[in-house]
């Protein structure tokens, strides 16, 4: 047969136009009968029943969406703990879905969109409360009585954080305290005596470490040579400086306990232009600008950008961060002697802790709602949740790895604590912790930028403090329709 | 009979070629139809991942939708909320205000800068190579540059202001007041797209043009505003489209180097779109707002059209 060269472009344009309509085309999952019939829209969010496994089910494939900006911790816990799942269950394969943190949210969302969401994925970015609130995850219910799992394995504040209406809507893997990092070289330089390990320590207050901050601080007109004392976080919408006042912006009787909207993730309520909290954010402000104790936001963020953590600089005193940021120590194993101390005491005589769960869930109209949850329950309650304690630095939520977790730091170069020093100021925050608003709260994404943009006049001193939380109490009106 | 030879005549069975086929196509018939087989591979990707997510973003804007939950229709409430939104108007007018002062001097400047790539000098490809370097870097490469350019105390821009004037320099993206000049000199930084354009238009002005008017005494100021401007008038309309188009679309390099700040005053148009979209879950909203965009765009492409018959001139005709 003849076959010219035009008939072959021919024959190989409509072949091409059938591949690319083949790839365009939705991939057809694997009949799986163990997966339950796809739910009516109104019933999104309810729990599939577990189902038991057939004598010989098909292979499925799931997806498990994971945070890669946290190298090379997370993602290489994510590999190693997909690889031990499957030589487990050969049935079931984990594609694993890497993406930055900064675009968790939007990739999550896409996969959603297009009908495949990932069946487990972290409650980064957005927060456990906004993916509620958009229904956007499975109950763990049904699954946790059917393999009657013991939940007091976990650290209660974080089971508690994840429960609405009386329904357990994730598993916390991590949780996490606010507590204090510190340069013990820079103090011993400056003669300060590093901070008592215990929270019921009343002598460390914010003054005791502005003290220590101003002994510190030197030579901040030399960008070589600049060293702060400390650098203080205000934390989740100035929550953090505002619970050592026993005040909290979003009620008027007390603090974050007195907040309905901790409970139901629903603002009603703002208190942003009241003395104390006004007093709260000038504090803040005037280690900065007055006291000049604290890096401007601009160094802030040129050390980040150098060294990814300022404190990591060497140049940087005393800092509070969650303890997540034991992770990124680990990874740089700075030069200088280092420590942990508790949250310093405020005017009012508290130093409420600010508690940080990341937990896992099981996606709304995922495809395969039980090979899903036999993951998840691999990653947070079996194997994973130990390599997870073993391998990230982050402190985990199950108590029986907290071991796991202080064997890690104690072993990290520099450390300068006891062990039990140590586990007394990691454990301490529990106590009196409550947790951040940004797992709490709805729409937290969209008032953290609200926080962050109507805030920094204020932090660049452009902006008198009372002049600028009144403007932060109408934006915050604003957004909430007050 | 191999697999080639199989599809071959199935091709010319369907399209009448073949001997098996009894009704015969025009020729003209034919190319057209193969036409539109050679064409089908964009036409579909068109439809599929242009057109298609436009007709539904449309639908969406109309909607309730956070892209987890099927979209509820709400008529016309999200334009409504986009109305009343101060963050919107204020994202309007940041987005506009850096239009208005980027556009015209990014077309100046980069004229300005094609004239003198246009000199007969020695090293110019390396000159020229050197002034396009940053057009090929992606924005969040460029934004992360600038953050270190431009720090107040580790910067580069107010060390050099410190050696040059003794003066300390602003805050640059801490400031409400300086961070939009911040956006538009980085973004001045990569003009090197709208110079190469110019700097073919200016060599493709005809020389005896030149000659001509030298020979009749016009001065150089005098050749440049009746010869070169006219002559490269349309490069000028395209690069005018362009870059508003451009202006009115930024998003990567402000959401690296400010994230909007401080107090919105570096909050474009499109950072918020995609706050709106991806951190808010409020994907029907953020389609409202992209078909706002879109009919801006094209109002404002319209009008530069009408307006440019006054002052493009074609040397062949429209």
């Amino acid at each position: 047969m003849k076959f010219s060269r035009r008939d072959f472009l021919k024959a190989s344009v409509l072949a091409g136009a059938g591949a690319a309509l083949a790839a365009c085309a939705q991939p057809t999952p694997t009949p799986q009968p163990a997966a339950p019939q796809p739910a009516a829209q109104a019933e999104a969010t309810k729990a599939p029943e577990p189902t038991k496994a057939p004598a010989k089910a098909a292979p499925v494939t799931i997806t498990y969406l994971v945070r890669t900006d946290i190298q090379p911790t997370l993602i290489k816990w994510g590999e190693q703990t997909v690889e031990e799942f499957q030589k487990l269950n050969p049935n079931i394969k984990v594609e694993l879905v890497g993406v930055p943190w900064g675009d968790y949210n939007a990739k999550l969302l896409a996969m959603y969109a297009a009908g495949t969401p990932p069946e487990v994925a972290a409650n980064y970015a957005a927060g456990f409360a906004t993916f509620y609130a958009n229904k956007a995850i499975t109950p763990l219910d049904s699954y946790i009585k059917a393999d009657n799992i013991d939940l007091s394995v976990i650290e209660k504040a974080a089971i508690d954080s994840v429960t609405r209406d009386g329904k357990l809507w994730a598993l916390p893997l991590a949780h996490q305290p606010v507590v204090v990092f510190y340069n013990k070289d820079l103090l011993d330089a400056a003669g300060v005596k590093p901070p008592s390990p215990d929270w019921g320590d009343k002598s460390w207050t914010e003054d005791a470490l502005t003290q220590a901050a101003q002994k510190i601080a030197k030579d901040l007109d030399d960008p070589k040579k600049a060293q702060w004392g400390v650098a203080y976080n205000e934390y989740h919408l100035g929550t953090l400086i505002a619970w050592s006042r026993g005040i909290d912006p979003f009620n008027d009787q007390g603090g974050p306990e007195k907040t309905e909207a901790y409970k139901t993730g629903k603002l009603t309520a703002v208190y942003y232009d009241r003395p104390e909290m006004i007093g709260a954010m000038q504090w803040l402000v005037d280690l900065t600008h007055k006291l000049k104790v604290a890096p401007r936001p601009s160094d802030t963020d040129a050390l980040n950008q150098a060294v990814g953590w300022s404190f990591l600089s060497g140049r940087v005193g005393m800092t509070n961060e969650g303890t997540w940021r034991l992770g990124d120590i680990f990874k740089a194993n700075p030069a200088f002697k280092w420590g942990m101390a508790p949250l310093p005491y405020g005017p009012a005589g508290l130093n409420t802790c600010q508690l940080f769960n990341d937990s896992w869930m099981l996606t709304a109209n995922c495809r395969y709602p039980n090979e899903g949850w036999k993951f998840l329950k691999y990653v947070g309650l079996e194997a994973g949740a130990k390599m997870y304690a073993e391998s990230t630095g982050f402190f985990p939520a199950k108590k029986d790895l907290y071991n796991i977790f202080f064997d890690s730091i104690i072993k990290a170069p520099n450390f300068s604590m006891t062990r039990e020093d140590m586990i007394k100021v990691l454990t301490g925050g529990f106590a009196n912790g409550f947790p951040a608003p940004g797992k709490t709260l709805d729409r937290f994404p969209e008032l953290n930028t609200a926080w962050n943009q109507t805030t920094a006049p204020m932090k660049n001193g452009e902006v008198a403090v009372p002049e600028g939380m009144k403007a932060v109490q109408a934006k915050f009106k604003s957004l909430i329709g007050a | 009979m191999t697999v080639v030879d199989k599809t071959t005549t199935r091709v010319r069975s369907w399209l009448g070629t073949g001997s098996s086929r009894k009704i015969r196509l025009s020729l003209a018939t034919q190319e057209a139809i193969w036409f539109y087989i050679f064409v089908a591979p964009w036409l579909l990707a068109f439809f599929l991942f242009t057109l298609g997510p436009m007709v539904a973003s449309f639908l969406f804007s109309f909607t309730q939708y956070n892209a987890i939950q099927p979209p509820v229709w709400i008529g016309l409430k999200n334009f409504v909320t986009l109305s009343g939104d101060p963050v919107f108007w204020k994202s309007i007018r940041v987005t506009f205000t850096y239009a208005v002062v980027f556009v015209p001097l990014n077309l100046a400047i980069s004229l300005f800068l094609a004239a003198m790539l246009n000199l007969a000098v020695p090293a110019m490809r390396v000159i020229r190579t050197i002034y396009y370097l940053p057009a090929v870097l992606p924005e969040v490469v460029t934004g992360l540059v600038w953050i270190w350019i431009f720090n107040p105390d580790f910067g580069l821009l107010n060390y050099l202001l410190y050696l040059l004037t003794g003066l300390k320099g602003p805050n640059w993206l801490g400031s409400e007041t300086w961070v939009m000049p911040a956006v538009i000199i980085s973004a001045l930084w990569g003009m090197g797209s709208g110079v190469i354009i110019f700097l073919a238009a200016l060599q493709s002005v005809s020389p005896e043009l030149y000659e001509a008017a030298e020979i009749d005494g016009a001065s150089a100021l005098r050749r440049y505003f009746t010869i070169t401007l006219p002559m490269i008038s349309p490069v000028i309309l395209f690069n005018l489209l362009v870059g508003t188009i451009g202006a009115l679309q930024v998003f990567a390099r402000i959401y690296v180097m400010t994230q909007g700040g401080p107090n919105y005053a570096s909050y474009f148009y499109n950072l918020y779109l995609y706050s709106n979209a991806f951190s808010y879950f409020r994907l029907g909203l953020a389609s409202a707002q992209a078909w706002i965009l879109f009919v801006v765009i094209m109002i404002l492409t319209l009008i530069i059209l009408r307006t440019s018959g006054r002052w493009v001139y074609y040397a062949g005709g429209r």
